[in-house]
């Protein structure tokens, strides 16, 4: 960790502590599922948000440790930080790296400021683990661009103001060819159509996102033409390496650590609950050390796809170890305890956990071709 | 002080050399002395000894760097514990006599390096031979089934690597723990904890996919498999310290364990 990685540390949880006072257990035990604006503006207030961006942009110009430190403080704690989290984690780092300066200029300093939700537009109805088949289309016009297809598992695209969307541009030798990033503004362009998907916990969360004529203006390409598919691959991995990959249910294990200190737990469960913590510290070890690699400009697809795969897996494990653990059953009525509705919850968003991303098979023919076996 | 990788480029140098599987096999009669005394020469067991009492003046990281090296290339007797008692101010006959125990969390921390070096050498193993060896038509490395194998051995190697490694940086920052109370206690516990368990699916995965060759004593397999079964029962089984960091986590309750892993 560099010099100021802890003092920063403790600014985060005094911060978290007085903005999460009065936040319930069963939004915190969201965390960065949850979306609240009025928090995403407090956590910008406090210059939290687009802490590694470069200050000339609004940013905090500081290390990617250190927005290490702020991501796993906030994760812990169960900030509802979803609704900038796309934007702080991975659209702003692509507009930094690939956008043009009045882009820059326009889009950056709102999003520092926990203003602008982003949404990313990769998976298709046809198209999921196979994302290279995609088949939405972005056709040049005299004035810019005209996209037809539909994007679907959209996450947040019914609150967002922009999304980074992947369309086919062009045909190559390879189906990854011919693909390209776009900036589209989802308030403003006509012929978008948002229809929410309720999932199997009742919740809005994710869409379908419909493009009849869409008309887009020549800049909202972002980077190279038909180059689009090595900037996603840069992407993920800023999208897989990070501490959200196995800190999802930390709210609920750190409260299953409490109901186990009442109930004055014996061995059988220490020893469950201490293999756990060292599989949360080790993840956490590699973790750090993919951020350290992205700190010195390097882009560790592999390493990511390791932490994304072994992260989920254990953050996938902890509802279940709550119920071998405790009697006490995940209920959703408002009479159960906080405990149980946060269980409750956390049982049944856990299989997403390791679909979002890209799924385990993916993720380890991703480490497999890194071996050199494909 | 040198570099990681200066210190690694030797250590790699010398141990690639000298320990051949012939060696190794020819090692197991002749006992460690020749390697001993060769990375004596090069100052490997002096590496946590001050300069000014005539040693290198390492780090623990140059530490984890030897001590991994050692499980990685199987090397013969036991030069990271001869290292670690030099650096607690024995003599180099003290050391190489009593280098079968050392107190248990330095024991722990050097075993995790290790474990992580011997499943890092299973896992380089396993890709090879499995792009060598054909059946069906095609390496069996072309089949699906086996990549998402040697895709999961991979992840258990890097995170055993990463956790070690993490150990070692904890006692270079805080001190060699002496019991739960001091602060790099968590990451020895951690280390010595997930590779302890992760030697199972490890060496599984590479004894699976190598077929029956890799049963043979010829093949050398075994120069990684056999320290790994031995080692994970060696200054506590990943029980022991599952249980030890529970206990802990439990008695202090929500937010002091994530405050003691982040410290």
């Amino acid at each position: 960790m560099p010099e100021g990685a802890e003092a920063l540390r403790g600014e985060v949880r005094a911060f978290l502590a007085d903005a999460l006072r009065d936040v319930p257990l069963s939004e915190r035990a969201l965390s960065w599922d949850a979306c609240n604006p009025d928090f995403s503006r407090r956590m910008g207030e406090a210059g939290f948000i687009g802490l590694s961006f470069p200050e000339e942009y609004g940013g905090g110009g500081r290390t990617q440790l250190e927005r290490f430190v702020v991501l796993e403080e906030c994760l812990a704690a169960g900030a509802p930080t979803g609704f900038h989290w796309f934007a702080d984690r991975q659209s702003g780092p692509l507009i930094l790296r690939y956008g043009s300066e009045e882009l820059k200029r326009k889009i950056i300093p709102r999003i520092c400021r926990g203003e602008l939700c982003f949404c990313i537009g990769m998976s298709e109805p046809d198209s999921g683990s196979d994302l290279a088949s995609l088949r939405t289309r972005a056709t040049r016009t005299s004035s810019g661009w005209r996209v037809n297809g539909t994007k679907i598992w959209t996450t947040n695209a019914h609150r967002a103001h922009y999304m980074i969307a992947l369309f086919r541009t062009g045909e190559g030798q390879r189906r990854n060819e011919g693909l390209s990033q776009f900036l589209v503004d989802l308030r403003s362009t006509p012929g978008i159509r948002i229809a929410p998907i309720r999932d199997i916990a009742g919740r809005e969360h994710f869409n379908e996102v419909h493009f009849e004529d869409a008309l887009l203006a020549e800049d909202a390409l972002i980077g190279a033409e038909n180059e689009g598919w090595a900037q996603v691959t840069e992407e993920l991995a800023l999208e897989r390496s990070g501490p959200e990959r196995y800190l999802s249910c930390h709210a609920l294990f750190n409260e299953l650590l409490g109901v186990l200190k009442e109930r004055e737990a014996g061995d059988t469960a220490a020893e469950a609950i201490g293999g756990a913590v060292a599989q949360l510290g080790a993840l956490r070890a590699m973790s750090l050390s993919v951020a350290a690699k992205l700190e010195s400009g390097e882009s560790p697809a592999l390493e990511a796809a390791m932490v994304k795969d072994m992260g989920t897996r254990f953050e996938q494990s902890i509802p279940s170890l709550a119920q071998e653990l405790v009697d006490l059953p995940p209920a959703a009525s408002a009479g159960a305890l906080p405990y149980q509705q946060a269980l409750h919850l956390m049982t049944i968003l856990a299989p997403s956990f390791s679909l979002r991303g890209g799924s385990g098979e993916i993720l380890r023919g991703i480490i497999a071709r890194g071996l050199g076996l494909r | 002080m040198t570099s990681d990788s200066l210190l690694l480029d030797t250590v790699e140098r010398l141990f690639s050399e000298l320990l051949t599987p012939e060696y190794l096999a020819g090692a197991e009669r002749s006992g460690a002395g020749e390697f001993l005394a060769l990375a004596g020469e090069i100052g490997l067991d002096t590496v946590l000894v001050g300069q000014e009492e005539g040693g290198y003046g390492g780090s623990w990281s140059d530490a984890f760097v030897i001590a991994e090296a050692c499980g990685r290339h199987a090397a013969p007797g036991h030069l990271p514990e001869i290292m670690v008692r030099r650096g607690m101010g024995e003599s180099a006959e003290q050391a190489e006599r009593r280098s079968g125990s050392l107190p248990l969390p330095a024991g722990a921390l050097l075993r995790s390096a290790q474990m992580a070096g011997a499943a890092q050498a299973l896992l380089e193993r396993s890709v090879r031979y499995c792009g060598e060896r054909e059946q069906f038509g095609r390496p069996v490395g072309r089949f699906q089934a086996v990549q998402q194998q040697l895709a999961e051995l991979a992840g258990y190697a890097a995170c055993m690597q990463a956790a070690s490694r993490r150990a070692f940086a904890e006692v270079q920052r805080h001190g060699m723990p002496a019991g739960e109370d001091d602060p790099a206690w968590l990451a020895v516990a951690i280390a010595k904890c997930r590779c302890s368990e992760l030697a199972h699916p490890v060496t599984q995965i590479a004894h699976g996919v190598h077929g029956a060759i890799g049963f043979t004593e010829e093949f050398g397999l075994q120069f990684f498999s056999l320290p790994l079964w031995r080692w994970r029962a060696e200054y506590g089984r990943h029980t022991d310290w599952a249980l030890a960091i529970g206990r802990r986590a439990i008695a202090d309750g929500p937010n002091a364990t994530w405050a003691a892993l982040t410290r």
